[in-house]
């Protein structure tokens, strides 16, 4: 069998800087079309579903809050993927860095809590999930620097292990997390100094901003600083690195702890936001896969995660809210988030290549006739 | 513990393995060939739901298993199109794979959540020969894709091995640019085995529904066994034989915290027991590791890069 | 990386790295060294083979954190086109002239012959052949490479 066209790539040496813009808005359209497709093939309005989404992702005032919310911890999961990716290391694991994260905030909570004020104990607790994240990514870490393991599956494995702690400090009776006297089995909650209330009358808290600024922080630190520096050069040209004296182990293992520190993070703002304990829900609700997507529309770009984070947010919290008002599965949401990856990815080949299509003649056609 | 908890432990394991072994040898067909595919657990999901629903409503395994193989063949095609025509990041390929697949999944089986199917495939007996006391329960009374996947492991090894089309596989994922020389299409025999591949995943995913837990709970059914099966491969060192034992050393280790459960034996906390599988992965995985690089391992050389001709 | 990047390399790089005060610098080299890129951002890695080495050349010979002592280059023009291989070796000799001190390692004996202070033939891990490079002939310089040499054995 032979196919009558082939395809010519040419590396473009210099990429058109709209096309960095065009390829993910075509993207988010293209997956947009295709979840109409499979709405319609299901029977679902695509109308209703879309307009819905739109306004209770984005548009109407609770929307946007609340889209706004929850891109908090979606931001803090989606550069943690980033920071690591943009070094070549996969830490796909940001999932149970998160969970674990949120043991650790939680802990810092229920046990300083109640005799430090609020502002030693935000600080603490988000300190807390930072550091706890950093924890389950050590093993990870240090393997890959050492013996070349492969991040992508220890990190993934120990985020079930991660899972089966979190059930593990809710289900088992006596728990120091667990609340006391309660019939379902579920979280204590963190003393009122571990916790921040939300913005007005919205289910937006402070942290949003905090993420914000530590996200642009880490931009420009990746730009500009010298630890950026390097990160760029390991990643570009591991020889040239080699040359200069920079240690791709060390970088490694340190890439590695802040991308858990910051998964770790993201666990601590839903405890001191809208969690406020430690909740065994938080594994359905894969806020730290996100997170790879996430960084992967945003090309590994700091800042640009911010946009990629809300967008994401918008369409979780929209989807989320069909089930309600459409009776419409909530998980188109996150079937479109996957969707809006895969184009992005292919749309990635037109920004470095230019593709020609070019016809084969078909021989074997001319010989029959 | 008394003979029949062994009985039943290791029958259950090698049980487990067959979703295991052929996932694991859909993955290892796919990276023998130079891809990684990191979306098995994406489409062990939405092979499984296809299959659930084909069976469902056609009142046949068959179609089930027929419908929930194609399932996977297709979705392993969006990657061999991402990554091997377009040369997108395979990585990130095959996540956004598992993260479609997951939502594709959950967003097809909403109506089905929780409900149990009817037809179920049904263990074969070999007469005399299964009631052999021990050996019987566990070697034969398995159903007809268990052996499936056995002699699919078998007919794998001579394949890749022995063969000429095998050894074309082979120098795909190691050496590219030979096979290219040689007149052979590069991209060709990747997506062929991309799809291949997705179709053994997906008969893997469709018979951990059709005889194994057949009730549909999301993710939870197959609960990371995807992920397992990737990191079986590597701890196979990409040979289909040693893949059959790892499998069935991971079912047992899988299985291990329901029989202990079932059984009352309640002195070591179930969250424990449920990370044994996982750990033990990551233990045997740095296990195996050596400085410097993967190839001690076996991993074929060129797997995760794509294949370009005239780039400098 | 870009050609500035690959400047930084070898210059002191503070906490935070000021690529404002390399820039001017960078550019002068581009034009130094003629290297045809479009500025200090041009990725090195797209620069076409000669430039990338001059790329190279550029970044080791101007300075930068401890002045090179040494300088190991090893069949620095080859694969080059004529004016590229003209511009390196213009430029090895400058820096030599400046008193950097250079190993030069090559088979290419049309540019030992044109560079080199002091000739050494290695034939099987031995040095076999010594000279200045003033008084090195073409001929006892290539009989001693193939190892036709009277102690060579």
């Amino acid at each position: 069998m032979r196919a009558p066209f082939r395809l010519q790539f040419e590396q473009r040496t210099e990429t058109p800087k709209r096309l960095g813009i065009l390829v993910p808005v075509a993207s988010v359209f293209a997956a947009l079309i295709a979840g109409a497709l499979f709405l319609l093939a299901t029977g679902h309005s695509v109308g209703d579903t879309y307009s819905n989404m739109l306004s209770d992702g984005f548009l109407s005032s609770t929307g946007i809050t609340d889209t706004l919310g929850l891109s908090t911890v979606l931001i803090c999961t989606g550069i943690a993927a980033a920071f690591a990716f943009q070094m070549n290391l996969y830490n796909i694991g940001g999932e149970g860095q998160l969970y674990v994260g949120m043991i650790g905030a939680t802990w810092f909570g229920l046990f300083f809590g109640e005799n430090l004020p609020s502002f030693i104990m935000i600080p603490l607790v988000l300190l807390g999930g930072a550091l706890c994240g950093a924890v389950w990514i050590v093993i990870p870490a240090w393997v890959r620097a050492r013996l070349g393991t492969s991040e992508i599956v220890t990190t993934l494995l120990l985020t079930y292990v991660a899972a089966s702690l979190v059930n593990h400090f809710i289900y088992r009776s006596g728990s120091y997390f667990r609340a006391p006297n309660t019939m379902f089995p579920q979280g204590r909650q963190v003393p009122d100094s571990a916790m921040l209330s939300p913005i007005g009358d919205t289910k937006m808290y402070p942290t949003f901003f905090i993420v914000v600024l530590l996200s642009l922080a880490l931009h420009w630190m990746v730009r500009r600083t010298e630890f950026g520096y390097r990160i760029q050069v390991i990643s570009d040209s591991p020889r040239a690195a080699r040359y200069a004296g920079i240690s791709a182990r060390r970088t490694t293992v340190q890439v590695m702890l802040i991308s858990g520190a910051l998964a770790g993070l993201g666990g601590a703002t839903l405890i001191i936001g809208s969690f406020q304990r430690l909740d065994p829900g938080i594994v359905t609700l894969g806020y730290g896969y996100a997170g790879i997507v996430i960084a992967a529309l945003a090309r590994n770009n700091m800042a640009a995660v911010i946009v990629s984070g809300i967008l994401f947010a918008g369409l979780r919290s929209g989807g989320d809210k069909l089930q309600i008002s459409t009776d419409t599965p909530i998980h188109i949401g996150v079937m479109l988030q996957g969707a809006i990856l895969l184009f992005a990815l292919g749309g990635e080949a037109f920004r470095r290549y230019k593709i020609r299509v070019i016809r084969t003649p078909n021989v074997r056609a001319e010989v029959t006739v | 513990m008394n003979e029949n908890i062994w009985v039943l432990m290791t029958g259950d394991s090698v049980a487990l393995a067959t979703t295991l072994i052929l996932a694991a040898l859909g993955a290892l067909f796919t990276e023998r060939s130079g891809v990684l595919n990191l979306g098995v657990e994406g489409v062990l999901l939405t092979s499984a739901i296809s299959s659930f629903i084909a069976a469902d409503s056609s009142g046949s395994v068959w179609v089930g298993l027929i419908i929930g193989s194609l399932a996977g063949a297709l979705l392993a095609g969006i990657h061999a199109i991402l990554a091997v025509v377009l040369r997108a990041n395979q990585i990130v390929s095959g996540l956004a794979l598992v993260i479609f697949g997951t939502g594709l999944a959950n967003y097809l089986g909403k109506p089905y959540e929780g409900k149990t199917i009817s037809v179920k495939l049904t263990d074969l007996t070999f007469g005399p020969l299964s009631d052999i006391p021990l050996l019987g329960p566990i070697l034969f009374e398995q159903d007809i894709i268990t052996y499936l996947a056995l002699t699919a492991a078998v007919v794998s090894s001579l394949y890749l091995f022995r063969t000429r089309p095998g050894l074309e596989v082979r120098a795909t994922g190691d050496d590219p640019a030979t096979v290219d020389a040689q007149g052979l299409m590069v991209s060709t025999i990747r997506i062929r085995y991309t799809l291949f591949g997705g179709l053994l995943m997906g008969l893997g995913g469709s018979w951990l529904m059709l005889a194994e837990s057949a009730a549909w709970h999301q993710a939870a059914t197959t609960n990371g066994v995807g992920w397992i099966a990737l990191a079986l491969v590597v701890f196979a060192s990409w040979r289909p034989i040693r893949l059959v034992i790892g499998a069935v050393l991971f079912g047992f280790t899988l299985q291990l915290p329901y029989t202990l459960q079932a059984e009352n034996i309640t002195f070591i906390p179930q969250a424990f027991l449920q990370m044994v599988p996982y750990v033990a992965t990551l233990i045997s995985l740095i296990a195996l590791s050596r400085p410097g690089s993967t190839n001690a391992l076996g991993a074929p050389k060129s797997l995760g890069i794509p294949f370009v001709r005239d780039e400098r | 990386m870009s050609i500035l990047d690959n400047l930084l390399l070898t210059r002191d790089r503070n906490v935070v790295v000021d690529r404002a005060s390399v820039r001017p610098e960078a550019t002068r080299l581009i034009d130094e060294f003629e290297i045809k890129a479009n500025g200090p951002e041009h990725v090195a890695r797209k620069l076409s083979g000669g430039n990338a080495q001059k790329v190279l050349l550029a970044r080791e010979l101007s300075g930068g954190r401890t002045a090179t002592k040494l300088l190991v280059v090893c069949s620095p023009t080859r694969g080059l086109d004529v004016g590229a291989i003209e511009t390196v070796r213009r430029l090895l000799d400058d820096a030599r002239s400046a008193g950097q001190a250079i190993l030069l390692i090559s088979e290419d004996l049309d540019e030992i012959m044109s560079l080199a202070d002091r000739v050494l033939v290695i034939y099987r891990g031995a040095i076999v052949h010594e000279t200045a490079g003033d008084t090195a002939s073409l001929e006892k310089v290539g009989a001693a490479m193939a190892g036709l040499t009277q102690g060579g054995a």
